[in-house]
Order: structure tokens, then sequence, then C-alpha cells
């Protein structure tokens, strides 16, 4: 893989590592770092095997940033509650939206504060619940991509979806 | 709310962004690296054709990006005998965290796990050996020779989910007992360290039964309660 073919891929990806990453973390700026580090681990790792072309890309940069989250955690203890919304306040004001349409935004803005504390209670409780949530409905990752990251077979993650869809619906519902 | 409601919900999320100027520092900070990286593997492919024409200092000058370039490699290499708690225990990790990452079929990752797995029951074992505490080490050494011998098992045998599952636990376990045990040589207690790394597993273990199994061994308070805790802790948590 050639160095422009990797910038290539970070500007494909960081927004949804980052994304990823943040739904774990509790500051915008570990998201931050964590995400730095998945490319520069990327990056060494495509380094030292030449000529390489890196199979399932979405995977490969994924896994790396779960393994960090588990040193991420293992080194910083338990898992801490999410803190989303510094980040959508800011979103609100960068977004190209404006001020074209305040009520929709502000019922946007519920319905994401409700499904971030939910996903980031399920992270302290079924983190592969929320890792596939994620994945699969916010980034878009295909299946099979997904069942390489998780180490899982495709039909594995169809069911994990599927129950992890439900637990949110059963966690939402009793909030 | 169904389903659609919460998948329409889910996509709210991606109007999340990362800061913009973050994002450009970062890909400026990535591609940095790459071109240093790039400066040193173009080296050596330059340096026969190019390096008779150059004068004495020059080739002084080659000689130590050279020597710099061949330190590189010693220290990736001397990382592969590091252990817990060692300046390069960090370079060793994130050279596995990389291998890991790569795409395999399910047999080589099978092999992979329990290779990873023995490499953490050997870094037990060696800082077991190192530690001034006999008590705590021979029971931490019997534990890491059961799971040596769980681990031979797995090698020989047909990998199934629980087989892999079992080598996640002692790669987790003996990783834990290694860290904290290394750690403690710093002037912290072990027992008080695996403690409280037990009960920051204990709060995310959902299993009553486990739990409870847990508490019971906290109780207790001996290091081999401790090292049964920590092995439950984890399997609750896997």
């Amino acid at each position: 893989m050639s160095e422009k073919q990797f910038i290539i891929l970070y500007d494909t990806y960081a927004p949804k590592i980052y994304r990823f990453l943040l739904s774990k973390v509790s500051a915008v700026e570990t998201a931050q770092d964590l995400t730095s580090e998945t490319f520069l681990k990327a990056w060494d790792y495509v380094q030292s095997e030449k000529n390489t072309d890196i199979a399932h890309p979405a995977a490969f940069l994924f896994r790396i940033a779960r393994n960090l989250m588990v040193d991420y955690y293992r080194v910083h203890g338990k898992r801490k509650e999410i803190s989303l919304e510094d980040v959508m306040d800011k979103n609100m004001g960068d977004s190209e939206m404006g001020n074209t349409d305040i009520a929709k935004n502000i019922d946007d803005k519920i319905d994401m504060s409700q499904i971030k504390d939910t996903l980031a209670e399920m992270s302290q409780t079924h983190p592969d619940y929320a890792d596939v949530l994620v994945l699969y409905y916010v980034e878009d990752i295909p299946m099979t991509e997904i069942a390489h990251i998780m180490d899982r077979s495709e039909g594995a993650v169809r069911v994990l979806v599927h129950r992890a869809l439900k637990e949110l619906q059963s966690r939402i519902k009793s909030s | 709310m169904n389903d659609s409601d919460i998948i329409k919900a889910l996509h709210t999320l991606r109007s999340v962004e990362p800061d913009k100027q973050w994002l450009a520092s970062s890909r400026q900070q990535l591609v940095r690296r790459i071109a240093d990286s790039q400066e040193i593997s173009d080296f050596p492919a330059k340096r026969s054709s190019i390096l008779v024409f150059f004068n004495a200092p020059v080739r002084l000058s080659l000689a130590g990006s050279f020597l710099a370039f061949a330190s590189i490699i010693t220290l990736a290499s001397a990382a592969q005998q590091s252990l817990p708690g060692e300046p390069l225990y960090s370079v060793k990790r994130t050279t596995e965290q990389v291998e890991r990452a790569m795409p395999a079929d399910e047999a080589t990752q099978t092999k992979r796990s329990v290779e990873f797995a023995q490499r953490r029951v050997e870094e037990l074992e060696k800082v077991a050996a190192n530690s001034a505490d006999t008590q705590d080490n021979t029971v931490v050494q019997e534990r890491a020779a059961s799971y040596r011998k769980t681990l031979a098992r797995a090698e020989t045998t047909e990998a199934t989910q629980e087989s892999a599952r079992e080598t996640g636990v002692i790669k987790e376990s003996a990783e834990t007992l290694a860290m904290v045990l290394s750690e403690s040589k710093n002037g912290g207690d072990f027992t008080a360290m695996l403690r409280a790394t037990i009960a920051n597993r204990l709060a995310a273990c959902q299993d009553e039964e486990i739990r409870i199994d847990i508490q019971n061994l906290l109780a207790e308070g001996d290091v081999a309660s401790l090292v049964e805790a920590n092995e439950l802790s984890v399997r609750c948590t896997e």
C-alpha cells in the first residue's frame, strides 16, 4: 500500500474511527488521541509488511481501534459514561442547517441524547452489542467486515445485530 | 418506538463529526510519520550506488544513519524478550496488536490466540520468578503451570468455541497477574492492586452467581482466593 493510498484510508475512515471510539470514552481528547494512534499503528504495520495490500481496510483499522480501547480500559479502569453533549452542541453550531429548522434540531438532539446515553450504558454491560450497533447502523460497515472486526461468523454477527437492537429498544422503552 | 425508529435514532449519531482543525493536524502528523519512514526505508536501496562518490565526512554521516537504523531493528528484536513493566514491553504489545488485527482464516486466528496466551503465561512465570514475595510467587506459579497445561491441550486438540473462550480467559488472567505483580515490584501492594482490578471487573459482571462467588473469594482474602477471583472476574466479563 502506497503512502497516498494510506492517506486516502485516513481521510475515509478517521471520522468513523473517531465516532466509534467516542461512543466508548468520555473525553473528546481521548477519542482524538486514540484515533491518531490507530492510524499511526496501522501505518507502522503497513510499513513493516511491504507490498501487502490490506484486504479488509475497515476491519484492519477497527480491530486496531478496538484493541487500543481494551488497552485503554486496562490502564484507566472501568468504562465511564459517554459525554457527547459538547460535541453535539458544537456540531449543531457548525451545521450547515443553521437556524432553518430549530424545532427539528431540538427533536433530533433529544433522540441523539437518549440513544447515546443508552449506548453508553450498553458499552458497560454488553460492549459487543454497543459495538455492533455503532458499526452497522452508524458507520454502515457491511456484515462481512464486522465479522472480521469481531472475530465472528457473518451469521453470528447478524444474530448479534438483531439481539443488540432488541436490547436497545427494550432499554429505551424502560427508560 | 419500533425498530425503524431506533434505527433512525442511531443514524442521527452520524452527524457527530470530529473537530476539523484536529482532523487536519492529525493528518499532518501522519504525513510526517510517513515521510520519515520513507526516508529510512529508501536509504539502503540508494547507498550502494551513491556511497562511493561521497567524501569521508558524508560517508561517516551515512554510517551514523545506518547505525541508527540498525538500532531500531535491534530495539524491536529486544522488545520481544521484554516483560510487563519494562520500557520495551509496549513495543512488543504494539507488534502483537498489529499482528492480531490482520485478517486471517479461523485456524490461523486460533493458532495466534494460543500463541499470544502462551506468551502471557511465559511472562507471568518470569515476572513471578523475579518477584521478592515467595508466598505470592508459589501461588502464581502454580496457576501459571495449570494455564500452561490447558494451553498445551488447546494446541493439540481441535479448536471449539469453548476452547477459544478458555484461551482468552487464560490470556487475560495471566496478563493481569503479570502486570499487577510487575507493578507491585515498584513498591505497590500486590494483594491490594489485584483486589482493585477484580473490583473494576466485578462492576461489569452481570452473572449473579459468579458475582457471589467472586465476592466470597474476595472476603477470604488469601492470595490463592484472589488469583481464583481474578480468573472468575475475567470469565464473567469476557
